[in-house]
């Protein structure tokens, strides 16, 4: 029996404010009764526990704010023809979601395409630590980037697994945002690429090779790292296979030094069209050797503070 | 006031689930605060996960809300590590909506569903710094309110509560909330005045005017009011039209997973089934049903406007509401709805049939319940469950033949006059069920659930000692090892040491407060968990006291003794009671009295109110009081006219 793929719209939606503390599988489930309440054709699936064939990326560990996160739904084939993605349902679907989750655009991708699991590659962090001094991240930082190997013991599947996370480490580099929290000398911001193979590395896991990587001496000087915000500003796929084929390389034999953003700027309704073929999305390439931009006081640090390890 | 979210911030990612402590439901009613409206703190003394779905909690919440001098904020017991890092941090208690310190509030109202919860309203007086006794507290302090179904027999909590409001809550909160408004209005009025103006108001109890004396055996002698003002009997409240009062008209959609997480609409409020050992039918009586059309368009415009897919019509006894056929078939064949389940819960197992059973198990195929109660007709005779053994026979076989592969059997054991025979009868009962399964599936088992009975006030049972622990341990081995060895029968069993506790707090007296408050010092909150209940705590508590369970718990009551709510009333006169006790004791049963002329119970007669029932006719297949032949008992109740799944999640009765 052959079955027609279901046509599949893709939305960008962020995750700030008090709903950061709501969990990824709550998150699902907002936006089952969301698109509900719309009257959006969702394909279900079959059998006596029929639900909505949605499908969501990476989950966003709960507590941390997201500018890029993502939602395939499948649509019902009956009803497909009457969606049109255009601005009025983004903001009818925004009136609908609680205060703190907000479609930023939609896209239909191709049947078949990749889902979010596969294609996602790796993400974008931002990190706010409080109560860590400059000094400590720098070193910490350097000795990352320094270091063939960092192993860390973390938790799969109720197992105690070490792995060796540094190949993961795409880039790490202090970041200054616009914003200056005033009289808060005691804040680091950190912007980080993770690689989500095999596994997704998690921002509060790389935070505890702190204990590995400092020296012992300054890590009882000083607490370990505390995370006060993490935000997710961008997920990256790999590119098309084509490409990779071009430029003789891939991500996984680690020479590719580029990603291509999941979807890159908030498309118009007029984009949406050019969208519907995946490898039409207008790229923008985010070269990561590219500096990211050092702290004042980040002293002693190499010109290209990221760097993809070769 | 000022919002301590910033604060909290900063220490949720410290603790297990902190959705429950960031408000933001859709339904969420962003409160206009102002000096002069009386601000109101509703608080469910457990998790969010079981408090949010509370109806009695929103009910209040949209009144108060809707009112023009009033605003109402929601608070729920913070889990044992929120709570600990609050008095680290020295924050309070707080409301989930705006984040506002508790103690900001002009009323802090607790619902009391449990007895079990009783410590954690002493943890969140304390985590809100309110002084835990009503004669300790000041001017400065809200006033401390609770009522739900526990509020029937609040003496345990009488010197922590101000006052207590007996009945339903739709018109005598807004009563309460104008006299605190002029009260506050007022420059030079102690909070006695305040105390004695609430006291007026009918269905509002204030402990703090009564007094109880104990005789030289320590029994109770009476509780009587110390002021003119306060009555000397309280009388409940009850709301003569259901159809008046379309609450929650915005039911809260929560963002993380709560119990009952589903559209739920009230179809109607008391019961007349007469069940002895149920307090809920007993004082919620008389049975007031919501028009069949409101009905109707609640859960057409709940479903659009939450999104949900499922819908529980609620009651006592769902299968009894005069209109249920056409609810459901308008609900599943709405499409502005799109597809819905319908979950009936309380469906007496005398109602179930093939007919039902073929329709939902096109739904989600979750477990089955249905509760016959007890193990033989002369039990259920005892407890006027009058559910014969064909009937349950019947059901079962309906759901077996559309599919079901599991069904659950939830039973009590303790109860009054019961022998081992009545209690191995579970066992019978249990094993034709699973052999009737077999015929039309392979691997068909049946799960006994059994819970420890435990007498409450205001019924026919008030008079009961408890089953001690030990007898109930004692019975619940024997239905374990008579059905070990049963193919396909499972057996699960509530913790009968905290049946224990249960009774003692259903029915004690004022002594009981200093009990309560010993064991919360002693860490005891959260009793209603498993991995905090502990009984030891209990026990030590009453024994420096000098109090003991065979007096509280175990000891049958006479006739001539005061009870300690003798002084509160739910309408039933304490004789009918009485006269109902004597009857089951007899084996006889009574029907039910929506068709058949009064008998005189006192719900009705006192308050010059009466059924309200759309069907002159009783409903067909019931085989208890409704008129019907007996034989006739496998009728089809409740046709269902659904294309598209309706879901059964009927725990029975």
């Amino acid at each position: 029996m052959t079955t027609v793929a279901n046509r599949i719209v893709r939305l960008r939606f962020s995750k700030y404010g008090k709903i950061r503390f709501i969990s990824h599988r709550d998150v699902a489930r907002i936006w089952e009764r969301a698109l509900r309440r719309l009257g959006f054709p969702v394909a279900y699936s079959n059998g006596f526990s029929s639900r909505p064939k949605l499908a969501f990326g990476l989950a966003l560990p709960t507590g941390y704010t997201s500018q890029c996160e993502y939602l395939d739904i499948q649509l019902d084939w009956t009803a497909a023809d009457s969606v049109s993605l255009d601005q009025q349902l983004l903001d009818r679907l925004n009136d609908i979601l609680p205060v703190g989750l907000a479609v930023q655009c939609g896209a239909e991708v191709e049947r078949n395409s990749p889902s979010l699991q596969e294609a996602v590659v790796a993400c974008t962090w931002e990190i706010m630590l409080e109560g860590s001094p400059h000094t400590a991240v720098t070193s910490w930082i350097l000795g990352v980037l320094g270091s063939e190997e960092i192993f860390l013991e973390r938790e799969r599947k109720g197992k105690k697994v070490v792995d060796d996370i540094r190949p993961q480490v795409h880039a790490l580099a202090l970041f200054e945002p616009n914003i200056q929290e005033e009289g808060a000398s005691d804040i680091v911001h950190l912007r980080t690429v993770l690689g989500t193979r095999p596994r997704a590395l998690r921002p509060a896991e790389l935070l505890e090779t702190a204990a590995t990587v400092l020296p012992q001496v300054s890590f009882v000087t000083h607490p370990p790292f505390r995370a006060v915000s993490v935000c997710r500003m961008n997920q990256w796929i790999e590119p098309p296979m084509e490409e990779i084929a071009e430029a003789g390389s891939c991500l996984e034999n680690g020479t590719s030094q580029e990603f291509s953003e999941l979807s890159g700027e908030n498309p118009t309704a007029n984009q949406l069209t050019m969208m519907q073929d995946f490898a039409h999305i207008e790229r923008r390439e985010w070269v990561l050797t590219e500096p990211l931009i050092p702290s004042p006081g980040f002293d002693g640090a190499p010109a290209a503070s990221a760097e993809v390890r070769a | 006031m000022s919002s301590l979210w910033p604060q909290l911030e900063r220490l949720l990612d410290q603790v297990q689930k902190p959705a429950r402590y960031i408000g933001c439901e859709d339904g969420m009613i962003d409160p206009l605060h102002h000096p002069d409206k009386a601000a109101w703190l509703l608080i469910y003394p457990d998790t969010y996960e079981v408090g949010l779905p509370n109806q009695g909690l929103q009910i209040l919440y949209e009144i108060l809300n809707e009112r023009s001098t009033s605003v109402a904020e929601r608070s729920y017991a913070p889990w044992t590590d929120l709570a600990a890092i609050l008095r680290r941090e020295g924050l309070p208690l707080f409301s989930v909506d705006t984040h506002r310190p508790a103690q900001e509030f002009d009323v802090v109202a607790f619902n009391l569903s449990a007895e079990l919860v009783y410590t954690n309203l002493l943890e969140c007086l304390d985590l809100a710094s309110i002084p835990l006794r009503s004669r300790d507290r000041g001017p400065e302090h809200p006033l401390v309110i609770a009522g739900g179904h526990c509020a029937y027999n609040p003496e345990p909590l009488a010197e922590f509560l101000d006052i207590v409001v007996l009945g339903d809550g739709e018109e005598v909160v807004s009563e309460i909330s104008d006299v605190v408004v002029e009260w506050k209005a007022l420059s030079d009025s102690s909070r006695q005045d305040l105390l004695i103006s609430l006291a007026a108001i009918e269905g509002v109890y204030v402990p703090a005017l009564y007094l109880a004396s104990y005789g030289q055996n320590g029994g109770l002698i009476s509780v009587e009011p110390v002021c003119s003002s306060a009555p000397v009997e309280v009388v409940k409240r009850t709301v003569a039209d259901l159809a008046e009062w379309p609450y929650p008209k915005r039911q809260l959609v929560p963002l993380t997973e709560v119990v009952h997480d589903r559209l739920n609409v009230e179809v109607f409020r008391g019961c007349t089934r007469g069940c002895r050992f149920c307090q809920a039918g007993m004082i919620t009586r008389p049975v007031r049903e919501r028009p069949a059309e409101q009905v109707r368009t609640m859960v057409s415009e709940g479903l659009q406007r939450t999104g949900y897919d499922e819908v529980a019509l609620t009651s006592l006894s769902t299968a009894d509401f005069s209109g249920i056929e056409e609810v459901v078939a308008a609900t599943v064949s709405d499409d502005a709805c799109g597809q819905v389940s319908v979950s009936l819960p309380s469906l007496r197992v005398d109602a179930f049939t093939v007919g039902m059973a073929g329709e939902i198990q096109r739904a989600r195929r979750t477990g089955l319940t249905f509760a016959p109660e007890a193990g033989t007709w002369r039990m259920r005779q005892v407890i006027n469950k009058l559910i014969r053994e064909e009937d349950l026979y019947g059901a079962v076989e309906s759901a077996f033949s559309q599919g079901w592969r599991r069904v659950k059997l939830y039973f009590l054991v303790g109860l009054p006059t019961e022998t081992d025979e009545d209690t191995l009868g579970i066992v019978d009962l249990a094993r034709n069920c699973v052999e009737i399964g077999r015929r039309y599936q392979k691997g068909a088992s049946v799960t006994v659930s059994v819970g420890g009975f435990v007498p409450k006030p205001f019924t026919p049972f008030q008079w009961f000692g408890q089953n001690t622990e030990k007898e109930l341990y004692r019975k619940i081995k024997l239905l374990r090892e008579a059905i070990r060895g049963i193919n396909g029968v499972q057996l699960k069993w509530h913790d009968t040491r905290a049946s224990v506790v249960e009774g003692l707090l259903s029915r004690g007296d004022r002594r009981l407060g200093a009990v309560i408050e010993d064991v919360w010092r002693n860490g005891g909150v959260f009793q209603e968990w498993s991995e905090h209940f502990d009984l030891e705590l209990w026990e030590e508590a009453l024994y420096r006291q000098g109090l003991t369970l065979e007096e509280q718990v175990y000891r049958h009551r006479r006739e001539v003794e005061v009870l300690p709510w003798d002084h509160l009333s739910a309408g039933l006169h304490k004789d009918f009671l009485w006269q109902d006790w004597r009857d089951a004791l007899n084996e006889v049963g009574l029907e039910d009295c929506r068709w058949i002329p009064c008998y005189d119970c006192g719900a009705c007669t006192g308050y010059g109110i009466e059924h309200v029932v759309a069907s002159s006719v009783p409903p067909a297949g019931g085989s208890q009081g409704t008129g019907q032949e007996l034989e006739k008992g496998g009728e089809i109740p409740v046709k269902f006219l659904s294309r598209t799944p309706v879901k059964f999640a009927g725990k029975v009765s």
